[in-house]
């Protein structure tokens, strides 16, 4: 047949209800949207074969488009329906052939001919039912001009008819097709589950062990296998129980078998064992289906908690430690977070409060707590350490549980806060009430073991005066008893009256002292011969040391001088250093005692702590034990003592330290291991202007 | 009448106990430390009976005392005491350690210090 008749045949107008029914039949096909088949693909590969054209589908005509169950040459599956060529060639029966496209008045604008991909030649036989509808067609299409001859008709049309065939195959297999179709998405769906579930079981490092009915192992992942050492093969048919350390197994099988909830989340802590014999705490998560092939109905999933187990240890261990340390030391801490109101408290905290149990509180139940009078400090210390201060020390009153008035030294910090921010206060405090008392116990202690020092000293000179006193006046009073007194008699009595009445005054020199002291007028200063006080002082000494100690004195020949000092507290400060010596030296030993005058400019002042000037420098050495580093830069602080408890108060060289810095001096120490101590004052010395204006 | 050593560091003391012993008919030697004290009884020179005090510098009381226990037939002792802080267990260790015949604390009678060397001569 020739073009222009095949034009005009096809060129007739569908009616609507030929349309729904040509439709309604495509639709009893179900075949558009389905995947490539082999039978279809093949029969294109044919078409374009045997016509030897680029281009050939199998194109159905749907209610605006044309999809293609096949296509050979074409990317495409589907186009609208307006611009398809088979829209033309389904509205006839027989071939439909469009020789030369451009030469064409219905298709010289179609966009597949203007444009991709440029078709030229198509040659297409309709597709039709046994009830006459035409589905599609099976179509040759070429970029270039082609005359179709009678071989190549034949072609088409038994090709068309063998396509119309497949489709009714497909369609009389119907619901076969879609449930081979299923059959096979599901095998896929299947295949990547289980691709998944293997990449995921491999990937974590909890073990997964699956079990039949009756918990024998069947599969279990890597990290079981590195978890327990064993093989899978090691395990294969074992019961789970196998898993459990020896000793718990008996008590902790029965675990492993109840699978109550499934899947309830619910971690047992179970006792595991690994192959080398080792055990390990585990946490294990029991799930159990209905599994219908019956061959794994029971999983467990293991973790191994040692590491958090050692951790929760370590925890609960330094939890019981710091409360217990806090409760010997009396000491009790607390932690604001600024943005919040409430106080955290440790349990020795709550106590010292006062408090019952509570264990957090807010800002003003803890200021409750604090004495009336030391609130406003409080929060002023807290402020400054808001606002900057690094850290904050300070002594409050808390109202104590039945015992009054408790003493607490307290102390606080600002540290940064678990999200990083610096809002969070942490402070301590400690309960000092008995320390401050025994603090003020000591004090008044060691003035008494001062004063019975100093007493004993006194004691000693004073009977060395009233020695010669009583013997003089007894001897003269045996002259006068004697009636006749002769020249010699009256000039010894004149003799024993001058020693008597020097020794009398020497005497009234030492009680007035003793009574300045007594009525503790000791921090007066006033301008003493400072040399002479030393060499006084001296004296004492004597009385003080052992026996077995020896006292040298270097004194500068001619040192003259005045300094602003107080001379019982001189003589308390060089017993004391004396006593102490003496006891560095377990009662042997030598003790030297020297005063020279030394004038201090720059670096020498500013390392002492002095102003310029001219200073006595009066030094106590002994020849005893020394004194290591840790203990020689200790010694001026309160309390600090190397004594056996019960011998010393630690008080004396803090007191010593203070008096010195009191007269505007400095004391320094030096000593050498198994050589000796040598403790150095330096007074200043005043200048002595009146003389100085006089020469 | 005996030949008496007196050891004592405080010139106050000695002079007035050198007045005491001489006017009790007495033969006087004065040392004026232990150092000097222990020289004189070193040099071989014999006293019927040694008084010295027992706190002095360097020498004390009781190194005189213990050269003189170290010697056969030594003359008796008379320890005489200043008192210190601890009074009474000084005076008791100090009869322990040094073994003085006698020991007086200052400030003692004249009559006592003669009626104890008069005891310690006639024993």
């Amino acid at each position: 047949m020739s073009g222009d008749i095949a034009i005009d045949d096809n060129d007739i107008p569908v009616s609507p209800q030929g349309e729904a029914e040509r439709i309604a039949a495509l639709r009893r096909y179900r075949i558009l949207d389905t995947d490539a088949e082999p039978a279809f693909d093949r029969i294109v590969k044919m078409v374009a074969l045997l016509l030897d054209v680029p281009i050939a589908l199998i194109s159905l005509v749907d209610t605006d488009r044309q999809w293609f169950k096949a296509a050979q040459g074409l990317k495409v599956r589907e186009t609208p329906r307006c611009i398809a060529f088979c829209d033309h060639a389904i509205r006839g029966q027989e071939i439909f052939v469009v020789p030369d496209a451009k030469a064409d008045p219905r298709f010289a604008d179609n966009p597949l001919v203007t444009g991709e991909p440029f078709l030229r030649f198509y040659a297409g036989v309709p597709l039709v039912t046994a009830d006459g509808h035409a589905l599609g067609t099976l179509c040759a299409l070429d970029q270039a001009p082609q005359h179709l001859d009678a071989r190549g008709e034949t072609i088409l049309n038994e090709l068309a008819a063998q396509a119309m065939h497949e489709l009714d195959v497909r369609a009389a297999l119907g619901d076969l097709y879609d449930q081979v179709d299923r059959g096979y998405h599901a095998q896929r769906a299947l295949r990547s589950t289980n691709l998944q579930l293997a990449a995921l079981l491999n990937a974590t490092a909890n073990a997964v062990v699956a079990a039949d009915s009756e918990t024998h192992i069947i599969a279990w992942n890597r990290a079981a296998e590195e978890m327990f050492g064993y093989t899978p093969e090691d395990v294969a048919g074992r019961p789970m129980a196998y898993l459990l350390s020896e000793r718990y197994r008996a008590a902790e099988a029965g675990e492993l078998s109840q699978c109550g909830a499934i899947g309830d989340g619910t971690p047992r802590l179970l006792h595991g064992q690994r192959k080398n014999g080792q055990e390990f705490p585990m946490e294990v998560f029991l799930a159990c289906w209905d599994d219908p092939l019956a061959a794994a109905s029971f999983g467990i999933i293991v973790r191994d908690v040692t590491l958090r187990s050692q951790r929760l240890d370590e925890i609960s261990r330094s939890r019981v430690h710091l409360a217990e340390a806090q409760r010997i030391a009396a000491l009790g801490s607390w932690d604001w977070t600024v943005d919040d109101d409430l106080i955290t408290l440790s349990e020795q905290m709550t106590h010292l409060l006062g408090l019952s149990a509570e264990r957090s509180v807010t800002k003003e139940a803890f200021l409750d707590r604090v004495h009336a009078d030391d609130r406003i400090a409080f929060r002023a210390e807290v402020a400054r350490v808001l606002t900057g201060d690094p850290s904050s020390s300070f002594t409050f009153r808390v109202r104590g549980e039945k015992d009054g008035l408790r003493i607490l030294r307290g102390s606080c910090r600002l540290v940064e806060g678990w999200d990083g921010r610096v809002n969070r206060v942490i402070g301590v405090a400690q309960d000092v009430t008995d320390l401050s008392r025994r603090e003020a116990v000591e004090r008044e202690r060691e003035k008494l073991v001062a004063l019975g020092e100093l007493a004993g000293g006194v004691a000693h000179e004073l009977n060395n005066l009233l020695q010669p006193i009583l013997s003089l006046v007894e001897l003269s009073l045996g002259f006068i008893r004697r009636g006749s007194l002769s020249a010699d008699d009256r000039a010894e009595m004149g003799d024993y009256f001058v020693c008597v009445l020097d020794y009398t005054r020497q005497g009234r020199e030492i009680v007035r002292q003793i009574l300045r002291f007594a009525r503790k007028e000791g921090a007066i200063l006033s301008d003493v011969d400072f040399v002479a006080e030393v060499r006084g002082t001296l004296g004492f000494l004597h009385g003080v040391l052992p026996s077995g100690i020896r006292l040298v004195t270097v004194i500068e020949p001619n040192i003259v001088g005045t300094a602003r000092v107080n001379s019982v507290e001189l003589t308390q400060i060089m017993t004391n250093l004396a006593v102490n010596a003496a006891y560095a030296m377990d009662g042997q030993g030598r003790l030297t005692v020297s005063l020279f005058e030394v004038a201090f400019s720059g670096a020498a002042c500013d390392s002492l702590g002095l102003q310029p000037g001219d200073y006595f420098r009066l030094s106590i050495a002994d020849t005893g034990q020394g004194m290591p580093e840790a203990i020689r830069s200790r010694i001026f602080e309160p309390f600090f003592t190397t004594k056996p408890i019960g011998e010393g108060t630690g008080l004396g060289l803090s007191v010593v330290h203070g008096i010195v810095h009191s007269w505007g001096g400095a004391i320094e120490v030096e000593s050498t291991v198994g050589q000796g101590t040598t403790f150095i004052l330096y007074i200043p010395k005043l200048r002595d202007i009146v003389s100085h204006e006089e020469m | 009448m005996a030949n008496i050593l007196l050891i004592e560091d405080m010139k106050g003391v000695r002079l007035a106990l050198c007045a005491v012993l001489r006017h009790g008919g007495h033969t006087v030697t004065e040392a004026d430390d232990g150092a000097s004290g222990l020289e004189i009884l070193r040099s071989g020179r014999r006293f019927d009976l040694v008084i010295t005090d027992i706190l002095m510098p360097t020498i004390d009381g009781i190194e005189v005392i213990m050269f003189l226990e170290a010697q056969s037939n030594h003359p008796p002792i008379i320890a005489i005491s200043g008192g210190g802080s601890q009074m009474p267990s000084d005076k008791a260790l100090m009869l322990a350690k040094t073994k003085a015949d006698a020991v007086l604390s200052k400030p003692f009678d004249n009559a006592d210090l003669l009626a104890t060397i008069d005891r310690l001569l006639h024993k």
